[in-house]
């Protein structure tokens, strides 16, 4: 039994032994979980793929006469951003499109710029181009403002994603005769391609399947830079089936992550599209599990083979809200490159890059290694499957009630 | 000296409606293969093709092509991955027919052999930040 205490005062020493999860996963075979414990302080994980649900929110500074952008309108390189709150305090999500976009109109729609993008032109250090409107006030004048800023400019740029870091997901297939243009990626008909989205055995909430030291105030590498743990996610869902190990055979735990976009970097936060489907945002995230006891070395042992995903047709049964599974396949599998349904081979793609994710975890470790980055006791636990908090389906209502 | 020559053709919209590639293989007996095409009436044409045969005719039609003003292009330049842009998530490999996109088992780096590619575009539709490109 280790405290988070004990361990930062190792890392202040420069003592910690910090191993990625994928070297966590050889030092547990090879010398099981009692003396991985031991021997091992922290494990960093890993995850860059797209998340949809990532947003920003600014504060521009008041120029001189002031304006309201509260309750006006706001455009960000001629993107939509949410105006409902104070005078120059205004929100941008990554799936905004700009007004005049054709959408799927001509279909596949290419969705070839939005929210997404602006972020990474933001981080980039770029400047966009800011165009609000205003009635004006007795204390706020100006009825329009048109300007170039970039984040230098400003008094805040802070990343708040309501939803990201999905515990385990589907992996989408298309059993239909035409090809999907989805959130998975695009399909190709007949079970042509499998597509799936997580680091697996590098991917935070594998690693820690119970959230059992990730909770709300954890320190965590986001976007390049240092960030938190804000809460849990939208759609958290803890509930759902796990295997013998603790390991959910759905998706389910999610983390709300928070942190100044100031100091984090386009390489590891990207403007993305999928034709078809719309504008996104592929968000690097790295979380350090601290090796506090024998449970947790336990999680970071279980391999791939004993990670299991849902297969789902995104041709019926997902837009149809259905529950049906096709099957279930391991992470080894999906990262061997094919999976079988029935007697059919079918080639598998990722929508999370292994690669990044690899990086981001070793840029963790050196960071910990290195002193720069002490770990967290959390402040509150995410609810746990214990919570009973179950995903609700939306029903339509024709009447108050 | 027998080769195979892989190339994209942009046929001029007054040709689209003209039996061109019969014309050519009977004119100078080479076997072809149409690894993919779009034509449609009254818009520009594109065919991406294998001639098979000596290299002297192969020569004379592809010179034969240009004539008509069809625009040629050896095929190994049309798609490009920037890996500038890419973020290696390997999206493509599920999507490519003749596995031209593969992981370098080590790195997990994504990698992309032109030989095998056959210029099918759906790589290009499938990533989502847009890292492959196609030049005609």
């Amino acid at each position: 039994m280790k405290t988070i205490e004990e361990i930062n005062e190792k890392i202040k020493k420069g003592q910690a032994v910090v191993v990625t999860a994928e070297e966590m996963l050889g030092i547990v075979r090879k010398k099981g979980e009692a003396k991985a414990a031991k021997d091992v302080d922290v494990v960093t994980t890993g995850t860059f793929g797209p998340m949809c649900s990532s947003s920003i929110y600014l504060n521009f500074g008041h120029p001189a006469p002031r304006i309201k952008i509260g309750g006006g309108t706001c455009f960000l390189n001629g993107v939509p951003a949410y105006t409902g709150l104070a005078a120059v305090d205004v929100y941008l999500g990554a799936t905004a499109i700009p007004p005049g976009d054709p959408g799927n109109l001509h279909y596949p729609g290419e969705f070839s710029y939005g929210g997404g993008y602006v972020i990474e032109e933001l981080v980039s250090g770029k400047s966009v181009l800011l165009e609000a409107t205003s009635c004006g006030t007795d204390c706020y004048p100006r009825k329009e403002i048109k300007t170039y800023f970039s984040l230098k400019d400003i008094n805040e740029a802070i990343l708040f994603n309501p939803r990201n870091c999905y515990q385990n997901y589907n992996v989408a297939v298309n059993s239909s005769d035409r090809i999907l243009y989805t959130y998975m990626g695009v399909l190709k008909p007949k079970f042509g391609n499998a597509n799936f989205c997580s680091a697996g055995i590098l991917s935070p909430l594998l690693r820690d399947p119970e959230y059992y030291t990730i909770g709300i105030g954890t320190r965590i590498f986001l976007g390049g830079a240092t960030g938190y743990v804000a809460w849990h996610g939208t759609q958290h869902n803890p509930s759902v089936d796990r295997t013998k190990e603790g390991f959910p055979k759905r998706p389910a735990g999610t983390l709300a992550v928070i942190g100044d976009l100031k100091q984090m970097s386009a390489e590891y936060l990207r403007g993305a599209s999928f034709v078809g489907y719309g504008v996104t945002f592929v968000v690097g995230i790295g979380i350090p599990i601290p090796v506090i006891d024998e449970k947790v070395a336990f999680w970071c042992g279980v391999p791939a083979e004993k990670i299991f995903a849902p297969v789902v047709d995104y041709s019926s049964s997902y837009p149809e809200r259905k529950p049906d599974v096709l099957c279930e396949v391991s992470y080894a599998q999906l990262f061997s490159g094919s999976i079988e349904i029935g007697k059919q081979k079918i080639p598998v793609g990722s929508l999370s890059s292994f690669f990044m994710a690899r990086k981001i975890a070793e840029t963790l470790k050196n960071w910990i290694s290195s002193g720069k980055f002490k770990l967290t006791n959390p402040v509150a636990k995410l609810p746990g499957k214990e919570s009973g908090i179950k995903i609700k389906g939306f029903e339509i209502k024709e009447k108050h009630q | 000296m027998k080769i195979s020559e892989r190339v994209v053709l942009k046929f001029p919209k007054e040709l689209v409606d003209k039996p061109t590639i019969s014309t050519l293989v009977r004119k100078y007996d080479i076997e072809f293969n149409i690894l993919q095409a779009q034509v449609l009436p009254q818009k520009e044409g594109l065919m991406v093709v294998v001639f098979t045969g000596e290299e002297n005719i192969v020569k004379q039609v592809l010179k034969d092509l240009k004539n008509q003003n069809v625009v040629l292009q050896r095929l190994k330049q049309d798609i490009v991955k920037d890996d500038r842009i890419c973020t290696h998530c390997g999206v493509c490999i599920g999507l490519c027919p003749t596995n031209a996109f593969y992981y370098d088992q080590s790195t997990r780096k994504v990698l992309f052999d032109y030989e095998k590619c056959i210029t099918c575009m759906l790589c290009v539709k499938g990533c989502m930040v847009r890292a492959i490109k196609i030049k005609f």
